[in-house]
């Protein structure tokens, strides 16, 4: 192999930009504004590395997972995959993307037809793409794979646990080979003793194969666990870019919310009362998205910088922060990050309170 | 000595199926006192759902069978007539759902529902009634109640359709709030809301939350005591503080050890072999021993009871008391899941 | 909505447009003969076939004769607008008939459509309550039953008992209800019923497997863990949801049978739509039969945007914000 494809990331994602337009009209449909899904989202992954997506619902997370897998087409930017941008392919080119690039969900039940049987599930993408072999052998090797008794093959999914289903995805998705898996919340519907096995099982998968993952998932533990970057998406921007392990020291506020609200490592005997910030109100509509900074609503640390929990810097509701490296290296699109002393929860204490005061 | 707000004492829920009677509950006894707040955590099938709808005689849909008493202030809900019951529910229970989006009404603005729930119990007008409903919407603060009231569920985001359903439940000052999983369908900055409500009107009202999940980080946040459940029982019981900090039932190990938590190391998981066992046929002992890596022959041969291990803490386990945290760290970690 | 309606509106005149020219075709490709044969009287002769046949209004192409149809349609004839023709075989214009009969089918309609559904939905209501009880049970046998008879048996069958045995109720025929209101009641009463029950079984079922499911959401376990009384809980709440889904179907229905209660009016000699159009069709009178279909392909249209808006008035989540 050349040493340039080495270098290369796998998975190069430039200006990425999704738009869903509302539209109204008789008889011509005439646009009456969009929804911002997707702006502007910019980042790549080396090969054989893990990069975390973490957001609310509606932050667009899952539609950058989509547009990837190119089930949706994006409205602007390119993404590219070992060096070929996917976002024009058609025909056998998307064929052959289709093996490269496979993907996970979160409802493992609602994505495996009830009526056909583990074995035909898993072996579907091989009859699809004409993959030559003994398919049964094959259908049999991955299902033990994935941790399954090669001899289920022939039940249905709902003779099988949430965990096992679960399987059965990732079984499916591994059947060609792919050099790329987007993991859209993949434990998510998973009781808590079973995450940990599929947990487990991903990343001996990726230590194996070397396959490249794009996780998306609202919990930061799992991200924190499975991805070596970690990308922070706030309506449809990423807000905070870094290494996992710096992620835990967050700089942009969003994501220190975050960070409060997962949970803290049990069991260690240093006690249970973690200290959260709760932010007020819920993210700002999509449709309408605010002037500036787009957290600039809700954001405590604007309240710190004003000295007032009821007002936010001009610059935070003018002038939108773009996104840039600060002195460690990490992105980050915040015009007044975080130093240390900040009392967020503080802060966002006192937000809390509304201006009159009357309300307890 | 006034007895306490809720008692559940062996509480066993048998539904009946083909297959025979699934053990859904099978002996379970718990209690919460007056301004507390208990959590409840176990994972799918555990029992704590159906614990607590049974509380609300929820379940007469289902035909089951009850056994046990569930004391409310000292009477027992299960005995009580229909009429009573329904004069229960409502002003002296309330009870909000995982999902608020089917739990609520599509059909109905959401400020008609909770003056209904007014209407059913109190002798008052169509306008007061809906006075009331805008003022407890402000209440779990929603900005622009008077306005919210007038919307429809789909209207609103999931953390708003939550309020609601706390407004709703609490309107008629119940004694008892019980709130099953009601985070689980949310994103983790609205459950910091969410939890924050309920526990602020805990101590404004004084009244006793029943916080069911399936993670025990969630309820760790805000509970005095908890109980873990496993196969329709309790396995461990006690303050959370304890609980969280010294876990002493292997389960309880387990659901601690296999959640990735922030901050930590990153190291492989360790998970608990195995799964859940069949609640029709359940292993002869401890519900646990097939999957617990601690067993030994004692634990298949009964039941082990809750068992007072000072400062209120209990566990049904049958492990020997002394060393058992030493036991935990010695111990090499559980393989992996057995192949299905 | 008023841009939704008009657009719907719109599609309404394509929809007419691709009806009747479907009619049109069916008409002159069916192998039935020459119309202006039937017409001409016994052996005509060549001059006389020709003079029947521009009388008609066959003496052009298809599709030039669609053409002139669609005009004297949209803009009118010497009957006035819409241009409906006369009818081959009397030689009276169509326009005035239509609407008499019309009348008529709508009140045997509408009368038999209330009908099943105060029959159809208190015994789906009921049934769902108690699943599997002896009167969900007999219901449903009844249902069967009525479902499987054929109408016009089950229309001689009532004729025979209820009039020729018992004499409770008027024969055949129609009174209109300004000429007597109880005569009109009592001509109309057995051709309502006739019509509804086998309607009454279908509703009744889909009311109660409805219910059934909205019984199981989980709102109506907030509704109970809320004290509401159960009998409130049934009405406002699950049967509110459950006749949601009702209403297409019933305007679908109502609109289907405008032109095709055929059996009934037959039976019952009602002098409607549905008798109307099957006299068209044997007697290859063409613009009746168009004018049947116009009649039937607009209430079909209008019926499902009245549907529709009804819904989106019942179901929040479909209206437009």
């Amino acid at each position: 192999m050349i040493d340039g494809t080495r270098t290369r990331p796998l998975l190069e994602v430039q200006s990425l930009t999704k738009r869903f337009p509302l539209t109204r009209g008789v008889i011509f449909a005439h646009s009456r504004g969009a929804v911002h899904a997707v702006e502007d989202v910019t980042f790549t992954v080396a090969r054989g590395r893990t990069l975390g997506i973490v957001g609310e619902s509606g932050s667009g997370k899952s539609t950058t997972a989509r547009m990837i897998a190119r089930l949706i087409d994006p409205t602007s930017g390119t993404i590219a995959v070992d060096g070929t941008d996917i976002t024009r392919l058609v025909g056998a080119d998307l064929r052959t993307l289709r093996q490269q690039v496979q993907m996970v969900f979160q409802d493992a039940y609602g994505s495996l037809n009830p009526r056909q049987t583990a074995g035909q599930i898993v072996g579907a993408p091989l009859r699809v793409h004409h993959v030559p072999g003994d398919r049964r052998a094959h259908v049999a090797g991955l299902l033990e794979r994935v941790g399954l008794n090669p001899e289920h093959a022939a039940r249905y999914p709902h003779e099988f646990s949430g965990g096992q289903r679960q399987r059965i995805g990732i079984a499916r998705a591994l059947a060609l080979s792919p050099t790329l898996m987007i993991l859209d919340e993949p434990v998510s519907a998973l009781d808590v003793s079973v995450q940990a096995h599929v947990l487990n099982l991903l990343t001996d998968l990726q230590d194996e194969h070397g396959i490249t993952y794009v996780v998306i998932s609202h919990d930061l533990g799992v991200i924190r666990h499975l991805a070596d970057r970690v990308a922070v998406i706030y309506l449809g921007r990423i807000v905070e870019l870094a290494d996992a392990a710096a992620i835990t020291a967050p700089r942009h506020p969003y994501t220190a919310a975050l960070v409060s609200a997962a949970p803290a490592q049990p069991g260690t005997g240093t006690g249970t009362t973690r200290q959260r910030i709760v932010l007020t109100g819920d993210a700002p509509s999509a449709i309408t998205l605010p002037t500036g900074c787009a957290f600039h609503a809700r954001c405590p640390k604007a309240r710190l910088i004003s000295g007032d929990p009821h007002r936010v810097p001009e610059r935070c509701r003018s002038e939108r922060p773009p996104l840039g490296p600060d002195a460690d290296g990490r992105q980050l699109a915040c015009w007044y990050p975080l130093e240390s002393g900040d009392d967020l929860i503080g802060a966002a204490q006192a937000m809390a309170i509304p201006v009159s005061g009357a309300q307890a | 000595m006034s007895p306490p707000l809720l008692e559940i004492d062996d509480l066993t829920v048998h539904f009946p199926s083909a297959a025979g009677p699934v053990r859904a509950v099978d002996g379970l006894s718990l209690s919460l006192e007056r301004g507390q707040t208990l959590g409840v955590v176990g994972e799918s099938g555990s029992g704590k759902t159906v614990t607590f709808l049974a509380a609300m005689r929820l379940l007469e849909r289902s035909r089951p069978e009850i056994h046990g008493r569930i004391l409310l202030d000292g009477v027992d809900v299960l005995t009580l007539p229909a009429r009573e019951m329904r004069e229960i529910r409502g002003p002296r229970i309330g009870m909000i759902f995982q999902d608020p989006l089917s739990a609520l009404h599509p059909l109905l603005r959401v400020g008609d529902q909770i003056a209904e729930t007014v209407r059913a119990h109190r002798d008052v007008g169509r306008r007061d009634a809906w006075a009331q409903s805008v003022a407890a919407l402000a209440q779990v603060g929603i900005p622009n109640a008077d306005e919210r009231a007038r919307q429809y569920p789909h209207q609103l985001s999931g953390g708003m359709r939550q309020r609601v359903m706390i407004a709703m439940a609490l309107i008629l000052e119940p004694d008892l709030l019980i709130a099953d999983a009601p985070t689980t369908a949310l994103d983790t900055t609205v459950e910091a809301q969410i939890l924050g409500i309920i526990d602020d009107l805990r101590t404004r009202l004084g009244i006793g939350v029943v916080l069911v999940s399936h993670s025990l980080a969630t309820v760790a946040d805000v509970a005095d005591t908890v109980a873990v459940m496993y196969a329709g029982r309790a396995v461990e019981r006690g303050p959370c503080q304890a609980v969280f900090a010294h876990p002493s039932h292997p389960y309880t190990w387990g659901l601690l050890d296999t959640v990735p938590a922030l901050g930590a190391e990153r190291s492989r998981l360790v998970p608990i072999p195995g799964s859940p066992p069949s609640l029709i046929d359940p292993p002869p002992g401890c519900r646990f021993a097939p999957r617990c890596a601690y067993r030994f022959d004692a634990c298949t041969r009964h039941l082990p009871e809750l068992v007072e291990r000072g400062g209120g803490h209990a566990d049904a386990c049958v492990l020997p008391v002394p060393g058992r945290g030493a036991r935990r760290n010695r111990l090499e970690p559980p393989g992996e899941e057995a192949a299905a | 909505m008023g841009r939704y309606i008009l657009r719907r509106l719109m599609w309404t005149v394509v929809v007419v447009i691709i009806v009747t020219l479907i009619t049109f075709v069916i008409f002159y490709v069916l192998p039935s003969g020459d119309p202006a044969l039937r017409f001409a009287g016994k052996e005509p002769t060549a001059q006389v076939l020709a003079q029947v046949r521009t009388d008609l209004g066959l003496n052009h192409s298809v599709a030039v004769e669609y053409l002139l149809y669609l005009k004297r349609l949209f803009l009118g004839d010497r009957y006035g607008w819409p241009g409906l023709g006369f009818s081959y075989s009397s030689g009276a214009a169509i326009a005035p008939q239509l609407w008499q009969r019309a009348q008529i089918t709508i009140q045997l309609v509408l009368g038999a459509a209330v009908l099943w559904m105060l029959i159809g939905i208190p015994v789906g209501v009921y049934s769902a309550l108690r699943p599997r009880s002896r009167f969900d049970r007999a219901s449903l046998f009844v249902g069967l039953v009525f479902i499987s008879t054929p109408v016009f048996w089950l229309g001689l069958l009532m004729l025979w008992l209820f009039s020729s045995t018992l004499g409770w109720l008027q024969g055949t025929g129609y009174v209109a209800f300004t000429t007597d209101p109880v005569q009109w009641a009592a001509h109309m009463l057995m051709p309502w019923i006739t019509l509804s029950l086998a309607f009454a079984a279908i509703y009744a079922r889909i009311v109660r497997s409805n219910m059934l499911d909205t019984l199981g959401e989980d709102y109506i376990r907030t509704a109970r863990a809320k004290g509401l009384p159960e009998r409130r809980i049934v009405t406002r709440h699950a049967l509110r949801a459950s006749l949601v889904p009702i209403v297409t179907l019933l305007a679908v229905d109502i609109a289907t049978l405008v032109g095709g209660t055929v059996i009934v009016e037959t039976v019952f000699n009602l002098q409607g739509l549905g008798s109307w159009v099957l006299y068209g069709a044997l007697n290859q009178d063409l613009p009746v039969t168009l004018a049947v279909t116009l009649v039937a392909t607009v209430a079909v249209c209008l019926l499902s945007l009245v549907a529709d808006i009804l819904y989106a008035y019942m179901d929040p989540r479909v209206r437009p914000e």
